[in-house]
């Protein structure tokens, strides 16, 4: 019985540390490193609907399109498109970061995956707030994603 | 005997862990709830802009673009966003607030304090001044 109070704490006081130290830096590119070993793991799709999200190359120049206003409308104010943290992450390099399921997944199933996903429940701990649910359309969803995209540099 | 104290060894780990962690978390908590004031100083920083109305109508639509989703649309502190947030974010129409200075306003628009973030590089120092003109017509 102790053993197992010990081993449930100890993993609860590291991923705590890992919260609070990376909250600690003015820029968000923290969870980078976090992250990395589970990316080479398994790809971590998060948690809802979306397990199958297919790319195009090239980009998508309509869904680029309509994620645009999106973004300047709903995610400016808390997303920067640099590295940089501002209320919530930057986005530069979160599709490299995460897998389009997940994105997707955690655009359209935000409480979900903010109660459920460790990697959505990390970033919460580090911005010291809780994304609210947008309220976007899977097609929206689909065009802020190809928006990330190109932001990533991707072809 | 050594073998009764490696069985100790996780139980210590977990005890101190824990101890760490309760002391952390009572730490943000305390942090969290602590009333946001500027350093004096900052009472001396002057608006260069102040009361302007063009800096005004900037400030408006700055406030829509990024100060909104928190604070919301008459900033009551009550935007979208609100909800998930701890501390909440400040009522800028309350009499507290309004009571503070420019420069100390500016201050913290600068500075931030999370989940507030820093507006230091998202918005020059022109735009966080109108911001705060527009700021105080909201009472």
């Amino acid at each position: 019985m102790k053993r197992s109070i010990a081993l449930i704490t100890a993993p609860l006081m590291i991923f705590f540390f890992i919260g609070c130290n990376s909250g600690n830096q003015a820029n968000s590119t923290a969870d980078n490193s976090a992250t990395a070993k589970k990316d080479s793991a398994k790809p971590d799709k998060g948690l809802g609907k979306f397990t199958s999200v297919p790319l195009t190359h090239p980009l998508d120049t309509s869904m680029i399109a309509r994620g645009t206003p999106i973004y300047d409308s709903r995610c400016i104010s808390c997303h920067k498109l640099t590295d940089e943290k501002l209320v919530g992450p930057g986005w530069k390099g979160v599709t490299d970061r995460r897998t389009p399921e997940w994105i997707m997944n955690f655009i359209t199933n935000t409480n979900v995956m903010l109660d459920s996903d460790l990697v959505a429940q990390q970033l919460m701990v580090t911005c010291v707030a809780r994304m609210p649910n947008q309220n976007l359309s899977d097609d929206q969803a689909r065009a802020i994603l190809e928006f990330m995209r190109k932001n990533d540099g991707k072809k | 005997m050594k073998t009764i104290f490696l069985k100790r060894v996780p139980l210590l780990f977990g005890l101190i862990s824990g101890t760490i962690f309760l002391m952390s978390y009572t730490e943000i908590e305390i942090q969290a709830k602590a009333p946001w004031v500027a350093p004096a100083s900052a009472d001396t920083i002057k608006n260069p802009l102040k009361g302007k109305a063009d800096a005004i109508a900037a400030g408006k639509k700055i406030y829509g673009t990024y100060c909104n989703v928190c604070h919301g649309d008459k900033g009551k502190g009550n935007g979208i966003a609100a909800a998930g947030l701890n501390p909440k974010p400040a009522d800028h129409t309350s009499a507290k607030f309004q009571a503070q200075s420019d420069g100390a306003i500016y201050w913290k628009l600068t500075t931030g304090r999370a989940p507030m973030a820093s507006y230091e590089k998202t918005l020059t120092v022109t735009q966080r001044w109108q911001v705060i003109d527009f700021m105080r017509t909201l009472k």
